[in-house]
């Protein structure tokens, strides 16, 4: 035996399949120990009971006033607000990620194909995307 | 939208790391039961604290968790070993045998414990950079910062243990 065979074999050996099922489940069953029955009672309460209140403020509200509908509402069509540009931007940070953390993932296995044809469509869209929301909210910090 | 990206992000993180920490901490550890536990807690780590861990610098936190972890269950292992060799023939004796007779019933791969006698050999620096570098394919940066050792230690480190590494398996051939 030599230094070659010994990494060769170290490099060959694998994560036990039984490891990671345990892990699995061990989320599993942390994460039902929060969304369990013993927290959707509260959860579904408060929900209810917000859900309650709002009615009953929009019925109160609705009764003593009705809202104006001026000819200006019609005709000019709102500029939406930073802040909306802002929830888009958030939204649409979130769905680069993922696609970032699926080409991470599938670079593995495809790693030619993904390099040559879509890492490059993928840096366009987000260059344009930036340019986009650089132009509408003015260097304000996502 | 969080808690997807953050299942996401740990199952893409298993994926990539899982078998570089089960390596990592049988070469540190010398067994494969003591190595499973070790990868089950350095996974279900990761997952509790995988938002505040940079994609980009994951595989760095992983190997570092896991080093510091193995060194932990060393140290216990060695507690209980001092308190329990008061008394009588010690349990390091039954320790070896159960590393080294369930290895090889329960794995079957005698060239796999010959690997982990020859690892066992090495202090545990030399073996924890020999292993990161040549069988989990970290640069010599990424090295540094896990161990907190600079680049130039990394470098003599690696060539001691290729070394050391090779007299023990020459040894080991011709007895």
């Amino acid at each position: 035996m030599n230094e070659k065979e010994v990494i060769r074999a170290l490099k060959s050996e694998r994560c036990p399949p039984s490891v990671l099922e345990r892990v699995r489940e061990t989320i599993r069953s942390e994460k039902s120990s929060i969304t369990g029955w013993r927290w959707r009672v509260p959860v579904g309460i408060s929900i209810a009971a917000v859900v309650l209140l709002l009615l009953v403020f929009i019925y109160i509200n609705g009764s003593s006033h009705v809202p104006e509908e001026t000819v200006a509402d019609k005709t000019v069509p709102e500029e939406p607000a930073v802040d909306d540009y802002m929830a888009e931007a958030e939204r649409l940070k979130y769905v680069f990620t993922y696609i970032g953390l699926t080409l991470a993932e599938e670079t593995e296995r495809n790693r030619d194909i993904i390099l040559r044809n879509t890492v490059p469509v993928v840096k366009d869209s987000i260059a344009n995307t930036e340019k986009f929301i650089n132009n509408k909210i003015g260097g304000r910090e996502l | 939208m969080k808690g997807m990206m953050r299942e996401l992000k740990f199952k893409i993180l298993c994926h990539r790391h899982s078998d570089a920490v089960y390596r990592f901490s049988r070469s540190i550890l010398g067994n494969a039961e003591d190595a499973e536990d070790a990868t089950q807690e350095i996974l279900l780590k990761l997952w509790r604290n995988v938002s505040d861990v940079s994609t980009m610098r994951a595989q760095g936190w992983i190997m570092k968790t896991t080093r510091n972890h193995c060194l932990n269950v060393l140290r216990q292992r060695s507690r209980v070993a001092a308190v329990l060799s008061d008394g009588d023939g010690g349990l390091e004796g039954i320790m070896d045998e159960k590393n080294r007779g369930g290895e090889t019933v329960i794995y079957g791969s005698e060239l796999r414990s010959r690997i982990d006698d020859a690892l066992n050999l090495l202090p545990e620096k030399l073996k924890s950079v020999f292993v990161l570098y040549e069988v989990n394919g970290m640069k010599y940066r990424e090295i540094s910062e896990c161990l907190d050792i600079p680049i130039n230690s990394v470098k003599v480190y690696l060539s001691r243990s290729r070394s050391r590494l090779k007299e023990i398996l020459t040894g080991e051939v011709e007895p």
